[in-house]
C-alpha cells in the first residue's frame, strides 16, 4: 500500500521531509533558549533576594530588639519583607510572632508561612499576587543570637514575565513564519533540481520505435541526473540497434521465404502452361515440377524450424536442462555425425580432446553450437583439407575450437557473421542443389545456443588462412 | 479394410490426405469442424482416428479427452502445428497414442499410422529381406544375391530401416528421428543422411541392373522390389 504522501510528486515529498525536520529542530532549539533565558532571569531575581535575606540577617542581629529599624534601611521601597521571630527555648508549638512586614505587605497578600519556609534550603517560589502582581519568594530561617527568625522576602518578577512572553510571542511567529519561507525556498530549490528530469521525462515521451535516433540532452554528464541521463541514453542506443536488427531480421526473413514460394508459384504456373506437350512428356515434366516444388517446401520447412527455433529462443521460452556433461564425449559424438561429410571431400580431422574437460551445460542445446560449427568448417573447406578441433580447459574456462584452412573471414564481416541471415557471398546461397546451403542461422543458432550456457562464440580469423569458432564456457 | 477418420478442418490438407490414403487402400471419412468428427467418431467404428488440435469449435484435445471419458480405445493420432514440448505432453496424456507436426512428410503418417495399426503384434522376424536381398538381424549379415556385403553400423542400422519400410517412402526426417536419434529438428542432417544412402547405394547396388535404392527428389527414399 503506498500512502497518500508517497503519491505526490517528489518535489512536494521532498519539501515536506525537508520542512518536518526543519521545523522539529527549530522547535527543540526554541524550547532551549527559552528554557535558558528563563532560568538566567530568575537566578538573577533569586540572588537578589539572597542579598535582601543577608542584610536583613545583618540588620536584625544589629537591633535584636528594635524590628522597624529594618524600616530604615534603603531597600525598604523595593522590596517586600515579613519577618516572624521565636524565643529560644519557647514550646514547638508556640506560634511565631510577626515582628515586621512591608506596608505593601500590611494585608499579607503572600498568606501564611507556607512548604516554602519549612526546609532548611528552600527554592525560591513564583506566586501571583491578586493585584495581578507576578513575585518572586524566597524564605529562610535563621537563628540569631537564639532568637529564630522566618525571613521571607519578595520581589517582583513582573518584568521578567512580561520578557519571557515577548520572547514566547516572538518565538510563536516567527517560527511558522520562518518554516513557511523554509517551505517555499525549499519547494523551489527541489522544483530547480528536479527540472531537468521533467525535461528528460518530456524528451523521452516523444521518442517512439519510430524516433528513436534522439537523445537526451545532458547538462552535466557527472551529477546525479547527468549520469542517469546518460544511462537513459545509452538504453535508447541499445534498443535502436535492436530494433534496427529487428527491422533487417524482417525484412530479411522475408526475403528468405520468398524465394523458395518465388520458385514454388513459378514453377506450377509455368508446368500449367505446358498443356500442349504430348502426354508422356508432359507427365515426366509434371515429376520433375512436382519434385522440385516439394524441394522448396523442404527448404521452406527447414527455415520455418530454423527460425522457430530463435524466436523461442528470443523469448526465452526454452526449458533447459543443465548437467555436467564431457565436452570431448559431445564433441566426439558430433563429430561421428559429421565425419561422412568431411570423408566425402577428403578432409581429415585432427582431434585434441581433453577428456576430463567437464562444463555444466544443456547438451541438446549446446550439441547444436558444436554441430552448426563443424558443419561450416566442412562445408566451406577445400577438399582434402584438414580440421582441427580441440577441447581444452584452464582454470578461467573451457574451450571447444573449430580451427579450418578455410577462406577465413575479412574483418569487415567479423562482426556480422553471427548476424541472422548474414552471409558473406550473397551469391553462394542459393545455387547447391540442396537448402543446406544453408539457412543463413547457423551461426546465429550457435551464438544462441553458446550464451544460452553462459558461454560465448570467439572467432579468429584471417582472410585466406583459415578461421577459428571457439565455444568459451566458464569454469564452474 | 482399415476404416480411417481424419478431422482436419483445412480442406486443402485433409483432401491430400483422403486421396493419399485411399490409394494406400484405407477407406477414409473426413470431418471438418470438432462436432462433426466427434459425432462420426462416437458413432462408427474406425481403425485409427488422425485428429488436428487447432479445430474450430471444439479443439482436438477436448474431443480426444471426451472420447477416451466414453470408452473409446481407437487408436488416435494427433496432428499438430505448434512443435512444442507442452502440447506434446498434454496430447499425449490426453490418451493421444502418438503426434505428428506439421508440416509432414506423407511418408512420415503413413510410417506412423502403420505402427498404430500394428500395435500389440510383437515382432519375432530376424531375416529381413527384399528381392535377392538379405538381412539377418541376429547374425548380422547382408548378403545380395549371396554375396556377402560389409556394411558399417550406421549403414546397417540404414538399411534395417529401409527394409522394415521397404516398397514405402521414406523421408530425410524419419531417417534423422529413428536412425540416428535427432530430436532437434532444426539440425542440418540431410547432407549426412544423403551420404550415408549413396554409400549404402553403393555397396549394395553397383553390380546390379535391378537398382534396389531409390531416391525421390523432394520426399526421400524408397527400397523397392519394382523398378521405377
Amino acid at each position: 500500500m503506498i500512502g497518500p504522501l508517497w503519491r505526490v510528486n517528489v518535489r512536494t515529498r521532498l519539501t515536506f521531509w525537508y520542512i518536518t525536520v526543519l521545523a522539529l529542530i527549530l522547535f527543540v532549539y526554541s524550547a532551549a533558549v527559552y528554557v535558558l533565558l528563563r532560568n538566567y532571569l530568575f537566578s538573577e531575581i533569586d540572588r537578589k533576594l539572597r542579598e535582601d535575606i543577608e542584610l536583613t540577617e545583618e540588620v536584625l542581629s544589629e537591633n535584636p530588639d528594635n524590628p522597624h529599624a529594618l524600616e530604615d534601611t534603603k531597600i525598604r521601597d523595593r522590596w517586600l519583607l515579613e519577618v516572624w521571630s521565636k524565643k529560644k527555648g519557647a514550646k514547638e508549638s508556640h506560634k511565631e510572632k510577626k515582628i515586621f512586614a512591608s506596608p505593601s505587605l500590611e494585608s499579607s497578600p503572600l498568606g501564611i508561612v507556607g512548604a516554602e519556609c519549612l526546609g532548611k534550603r528552600n527554592p525560591p517560589t513564583t506566586k501571583k499576587l491578586p493585584d495581578g502582581l507576578h513575585i518572586r519568594i524566597a524564605c529562610r530561617t535563621s537563628r540569631i543570637d537564639g532568637v529564630i527568625y522566618t525571613i521571607r522576602a519578595a520581589r517582583s518578577a513582573d518584568r521578567v514575565h512580561e520578557e519571557l512572553e515577548q520572547v514566547l510571542l516572538m518565538l510563536a511567529l516567527g517560527l511558522p513564519a520562518a518554516l513557511l519561507l523554509s517551505a517555499f525556498g525549499g519547494y523551489m530549490l527541489a522544483r530547480r533540481a528536479l527540472l531537468p528530469v521533467s525535461r528528460m521525462t518530456e524528451q523521452a515521451q516523444s521518442m517512439s520505435a519510430e524516433r528513436l535516433g534522439a537523445r537526451l540532452v545532458i547538462e552535466n554528464p557527472n551529477d546525479e541526473l547527468g549520469k542517469l541521463g546518460t544511462t537513459f541514453n545509452q538504453t535508447f542506443e541499445r534498443l535502436e540497434r535492436s530494433f534496427e536488427q529487428m527491422r533487417r531480421f524482417s525484412a530479411d526473413a522475408s526475403h528468405e521465404l520468398r524465394t523458395p514460394l518465388t520458385a514454388i508459384r513459378t514453377m506450377g504456373e509455368v508446368a500449367l502452361r505446358k498443356g500442349h506437350l504430348p502426354e508422356k512428356n508432359l507427365i515426366e515434366h509434371y515429376r520433375e515440377v512436382l519434385s522440385s516444388v516439394l524441394e522448396e517446401a523442404d527448404r521452406l520447412r527447414h527455415l520455418v524450424d530454423s527460425l522457430l527455433t530463435l524466436s523461442r529462443a528470443d523469448a526465452g521460452q526454452l526449458k533447459l536442462t543443465f548437467k555436467n556433461e564431457n565436452l570431448s564425449e559431445l564433441v566426439k559424438e558430433v563429430i561421428q555425425h559429421l565425419e561422412v561429410l568431411a570423408e566425402e571431400k577428403g578432409q581429415t580431422f585432427r582431434l585434441d580432446l581433453d577428456p576430463t574437460a567437464l562444463a555444466l551445460i544443456d547438451r541438446t542445446v549446446l550439441r547444436q553450437a558444436v554441430i552448426n560449427l563443424i558443419d561450416n568448417a566442412i562445408k566451406y573447406s577445400a577438399k582434402g583439407t584438414e580440421i582441427t578441433v580441440r577441447v581444452v580447459q584452464s582454470s578461467l574456462e573451457k574451450r571447444i575450437e573449430v580451427i579450418d584452412h578455410g577462406p577465413g573471414i575479412s574483418d569487415e564481416h567479423k562482426g556480422k557473421v553471427f548476424d541472422r541471415f548474414y552471409r558473406i557471398d550473397k551469391a553462394r546461397t542459393h545455387d547447391q542443389r540442396t537448402y543446406q546451403g544453408g539457412t543463413g542461422l547457423g551461426l546465429s543458432i550457435a551464438r544462441w545456443a553458446a550464451e544460452v550456457n553462459h558461454g560465448k562464440i570467439e572467432l579468429q580469423s584471417e582472410a585466406g588462412r583459415g578461421s577459428m569458432f571457439s565455444v568459451v564456457l566458464p569454469y564452474h | 479394410m482399415m476404416r480411417i477418420l481424419i478431422v482436419e478442418d483445412e480442406y486443402k490438407v485433409a483432401k491430400a490426405l483422403k486421396e493419399g490414403l485411399t490409394a494406400e487402400h484405407f477407406i477414409v471419412t473426413i470431418a471438418q469442424t470438432g462436432e462433426d468428427g466427434f459425432f462420426h467418431a462416437n458413432a462408427e467404428r474406425f481403425d485409427l482416428v488422425i485428429l488436428d488440435i487447432m479445430l474450430p469449435g471444439r479443439d482436438g484435445l477436448e474431443i480426444l479427452r471426451t472420447l477416451r471419458k466414453k470408452g473409446h480405445q481407437t487408436p488416435v493420432l494427433l496432428l499438430t502445428a505448434r512443435d512444442s514440448i507442452e502440447d506434446r505432453v498434454i496430447g499425449l496424456d490426453s490418451g493421444a497414442d502418438d503426434y505428428l507436426i506439421k508440416p509432414f512428410a506423407f511418408p512420415e503418417l503413413l510410417a506412423r499410422m502403420r505402427a498404430l495399426l500394428k500395435r500389440g503384434r510383437v515382432e519375432t522376424q530376424t531375416k529381413l529381406g527384399i528381392f535377392d536381398l538379405e538381412m539377418d538381424l541376429l547374425t548380422r549379415k547382408v548378403k545380395r544375391a549371396g554375396k556377402l556385403l560389409d556394411l558399417t553400423l550406421r549403414e546397417f542400422e540404414l538399411l534395417e530401416y529401409l527394409l522394415k519400410n521397404k516398397n514405402q517412402l521414406v523421408s530425410r526426417e524419419m531417417l534423422a528421428r529413428d536412425v540416428w536419434k535427432e530430436t532437434a529438428r532444426a539440425t542440418p542432417l540431410d547432407n549426412v543422411i544423403d551420404v550415408h544412402i549413396a554409400r549404402l547405394r553403393k555397396k549394395i547396388d553397383p553390380d546390379f541392373d535391378h537398382k534396389l535404392i531409390q531416391t525421390i527428389r523432394g520426399v526421400g527414399f524408397m527400397l523397392g522390389d519394382q523398378e521405377k
